[in-house]
């Protein structure tokens, strides 16, 4: 048995959701680095891997696989030895973290990621920023917030739709919301300031999955010092205050 | 044989609900009782659980076969602890190739898995369950005698994944209600239709007490709760179904980001009076394309008949194909020039709703409606106007 290679550069939350479920669920695999910012996703030997160029995706075998929320539905599904509450069997269950799953792409990443790229990863990626993206973005991340928390974080539940344990859905969507940390704390605490049962909820994932969670995160946060390094070099040189205050209030 | 492996997956079915009930009523031994009581079955139950979908495939897989043996004995002492209601949901499953009843398609229920009938209602498992947790003093919804409702579907046919939900029912027969719930008439906001659907969306369903959102969420729940649903619609196979997995999440970032911002910006937001931005369209233009040639270079390779090469179309295919139905509204022109490059998209297109009808085309009706009037406004606009250079603009952009 060979194990399964998962392709992933960890400055990719999806990437990281994966890495994390796998060591969780003790699934024997290999991680492949594809390095992103050296453009390895664009390499015609990882196009064979997956032709659309986007990390992660694994190999199990000849069976190729992109997308993570099929990865990880596929992981949970084909290792017995897989906990049922990351993927329930029963088809109610299941269903409602399927929803959950649908509504992640085009509401809390489609503003988490948007937000990042354009604030925190377009100056140093010298891609050009839009700021009604950005408007929009920041407009649609703190619906999603409010959704979450609302919906499947009602009354104490400890875990989205009030489930005693977490599925794919809660490390996928916690994975996304983590990304945020690399806008600084300031931005960071104005996203998730407000929501307190976000907080608490993130914290009881990362618990049920330390120290693979916080492992996975390392160089995160290794990146996010950079990034506010540059950012102080950069605000040195700056001589107007109004430059200043509008990178603060961007990044 | 087949009798036999219904008998007993029905026997196995009932004697696992009452082991169940019996464990309603003893909160405090469960993990003792199930240890001791489903020892013998744990393989059983393992394999109902986790790989019931490969055993119902024949296994064709030699890799997941060697996988299931190499984690056989550590997933045997997992099934037996793991929760009752996801093992006996998943014997449902396990025997959903059983015909129910002549007729409409009904969800599963118990009298189809005896093959005593009668019984009544089938039960949500996991909803009913949770259900009763969380009101307390609910009781165990086994006995009921309720007759089965029907699936109500609240959709606006004019919108793309509710035609989808809409074509996939009438397919497959299944016993639904249509609501409809108009969304230029904004009734997708009223307070009543924020308790089906708090997003405020179409389509919905509610299933008895069961709520659910998100199209290709309700396809899924549709395709595996109703038995008489063909298998090559959401495939019990893993690596088959994986994949299918893998188009429905990709849709979302890339067809229906590009599509959808595609149609509001240029055909709706006149009409709703939305501010559009070149940009966005721009962008979404460029999406749309390059999504159309990713299908068509991914998925439809060679003399594919449906995506991935399969005999039969799949729920990607249907949500795919009323996906890119809608750039109809765009008029011809603008249609063609998105579509006009990708024949085997129009083949493949053609092949869905051929495979579907005459239910896609009944459900696409409004569309072309909407699209006759649309035109009509739009010739009207385009004869008031008096520069050419307006005209220009509008026919490029529409």
């Amino acid at each position: 048995m060979q194990p399964v290679k998962v392709y992933a550069d960890r400055r990719s939350q999806p990437s990281r959701a994966v890495i994390i479920f796998c060591r969780v669920n003790q699934i024997d695999f290999e991680e492949v680095t594809v390095d992103l910012f050296k453009s390895q996703h664009l390499t015609p030997e990882f196009k064979k891997v997956n032709p659309m160029g986007q990390v992660p995706a694994i190999v199990d075998g000849r069976f190729k696989l992109f997308e993570s929320h099929a990865i990880l539905r596929y992981l949970a599904s084909v290792f017995p030895g897989v906990a049922d509450h990351w993927y329930p069997a029963d088809l109610f269950t299941r269903a409602k973290i399927e929803s959950i799953l649908d509504w992640h792409h085009t509401n809390l990443r489609r503003g988490a990621a948007t937000l990042v790229q354009h604030t925190a990863l377009a100056p140093f990626l010298g891609l050009t920023t839009s700021p009604e993206a950005v408007e929009q973005a920041e407009k649609l991340l703190m619906q999603s917030l409010g959704v979450i928390e609302s919906l499947w974080l009602k009354g104490d539940a400890k875990f989205l739709l009030g489930n005693p344990q977490p599925s794919i859905a809660d490390l996928s969507l916690v994975c996304e919301i983590m990304q945020l940390e690399i806008l600084g704390d300031e931005v960071c605490d104005r996203f998730l300031g407000a929501h307190e049962k976000i907080l608490i909820w993130m914290d009881n994932v990362r618990k049920t999955t330390s120290p693979h969670f916080e492992e996975a995160h390392e160089l995160l946060f290794q990146v996010k010092a950079r990034m506010l390094q540059s950012k102080a070099a950069a605000s040195n040189q700056a001589f107007e205050p109004s430059t200043k205050l509008k990178i603060a209030s961007k990044l | 044989m087949r009798e036999c492996i219904t008998y007993c997956c029905s026997s196995l079915v009932l004697w696992v609900l009452e082991v169940r009930l019996l464990l309603s009523l003893e909160p405090d031994a469960p993990a003792q009782l199930a240890g001791t009581v489903l020892g013998p079955l744990a393989p059983c139950t393992f394999l109902a659980s986790k790989t019931h979908m490969l055993l119902v495939s024949g296994c064709a897989n030699s890799q997941a076969r060697s996988r299931i043996q190499r984690h056989g004995t550590e997933a045997s002492a997992l099934a037996a602890s793991s929760t009752w209601a996801a093992t006996s949901s998943t014997v449902f499953s396990c025997i959903s190739g059983t015909p129910p009843r002549q007729g409409q398609n009904r969800r599963l229920n118990l009298s189809a898995c005896s093959g005593s009938g009668g019984i009544g209602r089938g039960t949500p498992a996991g909803e009913e369950q949770i259900l009763a947790e969380q009101q307390g003093s609910e009781k165990p919804p086994q006995a009921s005698l309720i007759a089965m409702q029907p699936v109500k579907v609240y959709a606006d046919r004019r919108s793309q994944p509710s035609r989808a939900v809409i074509i996939f029912c009438r397919v497959n027969q299944i016993d639904f209600e249509e609501v409809t719930v108009d969304l230029f008439k904004s009734q997708h906001l009223t307070p009543e239709f924020k308790k089906v659907n708090p997003m405020g969306q179409v389509p919905a369903i509610v299933d008895g007490r069961f709520k659910l959102f998100e199209s290709h969420a309700i396809l899924r729940y549709l395709a595996s709760v109703f038995p008489r649903v063909a298998d090559h619609w959401y495939p019990a196979d893993l690596f088959t179904r994986a994949k299918i997995e893998s188009i429905l999440d990709w849709h979302h970032t890339n067809l229906r980001r590009g599509a959808a911002t595609v149609v509001q910006h240029t055909a709706l937001a006149p009409f709703l009076g939305l501010t559009t931005s070149p940009e966005a369209v721009e962008q979404a233009e460029k999406l749309l394309m390059q999504s159309l040639g990713v299908i068509e270079s991914v998925w439809l390779k060679g003399d594919a008949k449906f995506l991935l090469g399969n005999p039969q179309p799949s729920i990607a295919d249907l949500s795919l194909v009323c996906e890119i139905m809608q750039l109809e509204i765009l008029g011809d022109e603008v249609r063609d020039r998105f579509l006009g490059a990708h024949e085997k998209i129009l083949i493949w297109m053609d092949k869905v709703r051929k495979a579907t009808s005459p239910h896609f085309e009944e459900a696409n009706e409004l569309l072309f409606q909407v699209k006759a009037r649309m035109l009509q406004r739009k010739a009207a606009a385009s004869n008031q106007a008096f520069e050419p250079s307006t005209k220009l603009k509008i026919a490029s952009k529409l």
